[in-house]
């Protein structure tokens, strides 16, 4: 039995002597005398980056490098600038921020004579200030400053890294080098948050005490700075011109 | 087309320049003739050999010796055409194209004389495309049947029955333009 997908022999035959005579058919062809010379000169032109970059890897390489490095200083220098763009330095002024809890029933604070202190500008109503109140608001500007201090002068990680004490109950047995770890920390971090009552207890009964003679270079950065963030100009070991990080607040002291 | 086409690419990317002259000399005329044949002028199917030339320099690299380098030829000349029927350029008959590729006698002078040859090619000519382009890959060009089927992207056993189906249709075209001799 035939299968009918079969061509026929004979017609297969028929078939393929018409391929053949199909192929005698066609007239033979040549190429023109200058066929070369302008094949030439298109190879000559057709050198173009598309098809270095197809047949030499060297090119590739380079090109690679290349977008590499210009891809990479944008970025770089945003991620050198992106930090500094998220620091927000606190300004300093004459309010209170709200988180800067002030209580105000507390008794005298230091030496304040004063009770009435009027704003700087005559311009504005003059407003009572408790003694409270303006301690509270001296410090917080002075923390503000040293921060800005920080920013300009320090910059020391290390002491970035102190964290503190999450028992605030562990700063009345703080060392004057604990004291001093969190003085920059706060710088560091501009942590601007209230300091804790057994925070300020402990920097002044640090601060009641003359400094030894003998102190370290950390507790008398300890005794100077708080002395100063405390008291600020009534503190004699205060200095203005902070000099981070390696002898903040030092005095001739 | 022998299989001697790829010793001799691979002998020019060696660094032997008449291995592209032999090249050159061996695949010209059957690609002019491919383009002529689909409908080129001349000066242009020599512009288009020259530049499936250049594109088999530019893409030497890439290409797998397999004995078939016409085949690859081929096919690049295919890609070329269909750009340039894209870009507008002007298509003849190939009987229009070979008369001004060639100054033999004219077609009237031969169909005049009764050549066998002439009603062929006239035969060929009145073809749609599709079926004139599988005619010329797998019986002028003789490209195996695995060729064709990856350049027209078809699968082979397609191809076979279509190249069976293209050559009755040739036979009939030829026996509608006029009387002559049996093929039988």
């Amino acid at each position: 039995m035939s299968n009918p997908f079969q061509i026929p022999e004979q017609e297969q035959h028929e078939l393929d002597q018409l391929g053949a005579e199909l192929r005698d058919a066609m007239p033979e062809v040549s190429l023109s005398e200058d066929f070369h010379e302008h094949l030439a000169a298109k190879i000559e032109n057709s050198w173009s980056i598309r098809s270095a970059f197809q047949n030499n890897r060297m090119i590739r390489m380079a090109a690679g490098l290349l977008v590499m490095t210009l891809a990479a200083a944008p970025v770089a220098a945003w991620v050198g600038i992106w930090p500094q763009q998220k620091k927000n330095p606190p300004a300093i002024g004459f309010e209170i921020p709200e988180e800067v809890n002030v209580d105000e029933s507390g008794g005298a604070l230091g030496d304040s004579e004063d009770n009435q202190v009027t704003g700087p500008n005559d311009e504005f109503e003059a407003v009572e200030w408790s003694p409270q109140r303006r301690v509270a608001l001296e410090r917080y500007n002075r923390l503000v400053t040293a921060v800005a201090s920080y920013e300009l002068h320090g910059q020391d990680m290390e002491l970035a890294r102190f964290e503190g004490f999450s028992d605030q109950s562990a700063w009345a047995s703080a060392s004057e080098e604990s004291l001093w770890l969190e003085f920059a920390r706060r710088c560091a971090q501009a942590d601007l948050s209230p300091l804790s009552a057994e925070l300020v207890a402990r920097c002044t009964l640090m601060l009641a005490a003359p400094l030894d003679r003998n102190a370290s270079k950390q507790q008398r950065a300890a005794y100077a700075a708080w002395a100063w963030l405390l008291e600020g100009e009534q503190a004699k070991a205060a200095d203005l011109q902070m000099n981070w990080p390696s002898a903040p607040f030092l005095t001739q002291n | 087309m022998s299989p001697s086409s790829d010793d001799l690419l691979t002998r020019f990317a060696a660094g032997d320049p008449a291995a592209f002259d032999e090249l050159v000399a061996s695949l010209g005329p059957r690609l002019k003739g491919y383009f002529l044949r689909q409908g080129a002028q001349s000066s242009t199917a020599e512009d288009l050999v020259q530049n499936v030339f250049v594109r088999l320099l530019q893409n030497a690299s890439r290409y797998q010796a397999s004995g078939r380098l016409d085949a690859f030829c081929l096919r690049i000349a295919r890609n070329l055409w269909i750009d340039h029927r894209r870009r507008g350029g002007r298509v003849f008959s190939s009987e229009e194209a070979f008369d001004r590729a060639d100054p033999r006698p004219g077609p009237v002078q031969e169909a005049d004389s009764g050549d066998r040859a002439v009603h062929l090619r006239s035969a060929l000519d009145h073809l749609d495309a599709d079926t004139r382009e599988l005619l010329e890959l797998a019986v002028l060009q003789q490209l195996p049947y695995r060729e064709v089927s990856v350049i027209l992207e078809i699968p082979v056993g397609t191809v076979k029955s279509r190249v069976y189906y293209s050559l009755r249709k040739l036979r009939e075209q030829l026996h509608n333009l006029g009387p002559q001799e049996d093929l039988s």
